[in-house]
């Protein structure tokens, strides 16, 4: 097995934000690599991916430059190899509203994120090149949503983005993360995001993942909600040839509203891993999760989903359900719904299905004269399309559903 | 329109028709009737498409093209509609959406310009008042949480809607109250032309009274083992198939 040093030895020093960065690599001499028999990494082998040598490459300039989603007014960061791109990007700030980066000199980062055991934020923790510092002000609305767009491109290329978001008190914003390649070289995204969101405040995140067949993607999502706050979270598995998002919820103030919706498509040898936990400390929560699966030819899903409710936590409403289609006898799926409940007076549940597409429809349909394909199409819309109706945002909402429209097509 | 020659057919190494011959002309309307388990579904299913079932001989002509050669989707295209005994229920897929699509390839297919959004809402308007459809239903999913009876309307919706050549109707009729089954049936009748032919599969003459059969065949164990006018109908209403099965078993 790769040494975590080895694997890092590509990445530059960063001078920045150092008290977080050494407590980071202090952390990372003692870790090692997941392997078999790490349980949180059961399904997903990490072998492939740390012993590729990725590395920062930066100075590399994107062919196309026009990553706008059609018709969305919003702030749009774009970041190439991890560093920001000025002259694709366009954003400004709105009275209350900051939007700015990790490696502008005036950020100063209060605290580090808990790496949690996790060796791939920790890493992060310690050599990220950039990422969006977003503030939003008591009260205060972002009118536009902001886009952050992530190009990989070039050999090889590692790239390790922190993206650190405060919504405070009674304010609100919308995120949408777009995650894309350039080329067709094998890549590495390593990215932490990290929320914070106050009281009563309310943030909107839409993540997208659409890398190229090559490449890897490591996602750390983390997020504190404090009281009568409201989080919700669609993420599209896309593209990439191996995903692994740890998407973490902390329900730290009562009478919180959580909604995680996501869908992972997958083709080919794809191999996408979504685990999530939602942490209920407190009473009074609501929380919603729905995750549905496309697997065809050889790929591999895995979904783990945890909900704790805490022995105080009273009264919580938590349901969780994850649904699978397999397109082919070679596809596989892993799933693990887990709840883990020390409170008596909760109404929760969760239940998984797995199962193909229904002969008797597909018939049915191709007897008023639809081919094979759209049938099927139309059966696996119908399925997976409910994780992105709640999205409010009618343009994103169509965004997203042509995106997972796009990638239907190709199964 | 339709010509069916010694067609045979079988599930599961079963034999189920065992050598169909059957004519229909454009402007023709047809009756199958037969006990339960004679192969009526089948043969209807066997002339849609249904992939489950092995053509095991015989040809069918359809309007000059060879119809055991084509997909369920060419067959559809090219007029041929099934409406189902037991219409399947699609959750999450809109009966707008779906007919849409339907139409729109069937459109391609046959080199016609695209049906705009305008025309097909106000052909959807037509067609559902044709068979009382609410246009709540229309809207919702295929068939999902539709009663007996909606879901055999939504076929004739759907019919009216593609305007096919030749209709293969499958107990359309059962569990219809009389009130359902004049509307079912007017539909049918207001679609019928010249040009178009249907077969209807029914267990009760009660239907032929209202869509008026120019021939009545019975279908008994994989073949047709008889055929006549209406009257034939009255007769099975009357005297049941024992009779048949007994000229048949001799
Ligand atoms: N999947 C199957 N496997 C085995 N046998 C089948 C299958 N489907 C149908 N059959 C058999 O084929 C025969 C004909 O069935 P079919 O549904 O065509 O009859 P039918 O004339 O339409 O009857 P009904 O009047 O009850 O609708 C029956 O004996 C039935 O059990
Ligand atoms: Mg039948």
């Amino acid at each position: 097995m790769a040494t975590i040093q080895d694997f890092i030895s590509a990445f530059k020093p960063q001078e920045n934000h150092t008290a977080v960065r050494e407590a980071a690599m202090g952390q990372l001499s003692g870790m090692t690599f997941p392997n078999r028999k790490t349980e949180a990494w059961k399904y997903t082998r990490v072998a492939q991916l740390v012993k590729s040598s990725f590395k920062d490459n930066s100075g590399l300039t994107p062919a196309a430059s026009n990553y706008k989603i059609p018709e969305l007014d919003c702030h749009q960061l774009v970041f190439v190899n991890g560093q920001l791109e000025s002259n694709l990007s366009n954003f400004s700030d709105q009275e209350g509203v900051s939007i700015n980066h990790l490696s502008d000199q005036s950020v100063e980062l209060n605290g580090a994120l808990d790496i949690n055991h996790n060796v791939f934020t920790a890493i992060n923790q310690a050599l990220f090149t950039d990422g969006l510092f977003l503030n939003v002000q008591k009260n205060v609305s972002a009118q536009k949503p902001i886009h952050v767009v992530h190009i990989s491109m070039g050999e090889n290329s590692g790239n390790q983005l922190r993206h650190v978001i405060n919504i405070a008190e009674g304010a609100s914003a919308e995120l949408i993360f777009s995650y894309l390649s350039e080329d067709e070289h094998s890549q590495f995204n390593n990215m932490v995001f990290e929320a914070q969101i106050g009281a009563n405040a309310d943030l909107k995140v839409i993540k997208l993942q659409s890398e190229n067949g090559a490449s890897f993607h490591i996602g750390k999502d983390n997020v504190q909600q404090d009281k009568d706050s409201r989080f919700s979270i669609n993420t599209l598995c896309l593209g990439g040839k191996m995903i692994r998002n740890d998407l973490e919820i902390s329900v730290n103030g009562s009478n919180c509203e959580t909604v995680l919706n996501g869908a992972y498509v997958c083709n080919a040898n794809q191999h996408v891993d979504n685990h999530t936990v939602v942490d209920h400390k407190v009473p009074d929560c609501y929380s919603n999760e729905l995750y549905k699966g496309i697997l065809a030819d050889q790929s591999t899903g895995v979904f783990n989903g945890k909900v704790f409710v805490r022995p105080d936590a009273q009264r919580i409403n938590a349901f969780q359900s994850n649904g699978n289609i397999l397109l082919s006898d070679e596809a596989t799926i892993n799933t693990k719904p887990e709840l883990e409940i020390y409170a008596d007076d909760v109404k929760c549940s969760h239940g998984t299905t797995t199962g193909q597409l229904d002969k008797d429809a597909i018939f049915y349909l191709r007897a008023r004269g639809l081919s094979e394909q759209s049938a099927k199409k139309l059966l696996v819309r119908a399925f997976a399309g409910e994780t992105v109706e709640n999205i409010s945002n009618e343009t994103l909402r169509n965004w997203a559903a042509n995106l997972l429209d796009a990638k239907f097509d190709t199964l | 329109m339709i010509s069916i020659n010694d067609l045979k057919a079988e599930i599961d190494g079963k034999e189920i028709l065992r050598g169909i011959n059957l004519d229909v002309k454009a402007g023709e309307v047809h009756a199958i009737m037969g006990p339960n388990g004679s192969g009526k579904s089948t043969l209807a299913s066997v002339l849609a498409g249904r992939e489950d079932y092995e053509v095991t001989g015989g040809t069918v002509d359809f309007d000059g093209e060879d119809l055991l050669d084509m997909d369920p989707e060419e067959r559809a295209r090219e007029g041929l509609f099934l409406a189902f005994q037991y219409p399947v229920e699609i959750p999450g897929v809109s009966n707008m959406n779906f007919l849409k699509a339907a139409l729109e390839e069937v459109h391609a297919h046959k080199n016609l310009d695209p049906l705009s959004a305008k025309d097909f809402l106000a052909r959807v308007r037509e067609k559902s008042a044709l068979v009382e459809l609410d246009s709540k239903l229309t809207n919702r999913s295929v068939n999902e949480g539709f009663s007996g009876g909606e879901k055999k309307r939504n076929e004739i919706f759907q019919m009216a809607m593609l305007e096919p050549k030749l209709a293969i109707l499958d107990e359309t009729d059962s569990g219809l109250d009389i009130d359902a089954l004049r509307i079912v049936a007017n539909g049918v009748n207001k679609l019928k032309s010249e040009k178009n032919a249907t077969i209807v599969v029914t267990h009760y003459q009660r239907l032929l009274d209202y869509i008026v059969p120019d021939y009545v065949h019975v279908l008994y164990n994989g073949r047709i083992v008889k055929s006549g006018t209406k009257e034939l109908a009255l007769e099975l209403e009357e005297k049941g198939y024992d009779w048949i099965k007994q000229e048949v078993d001799v």
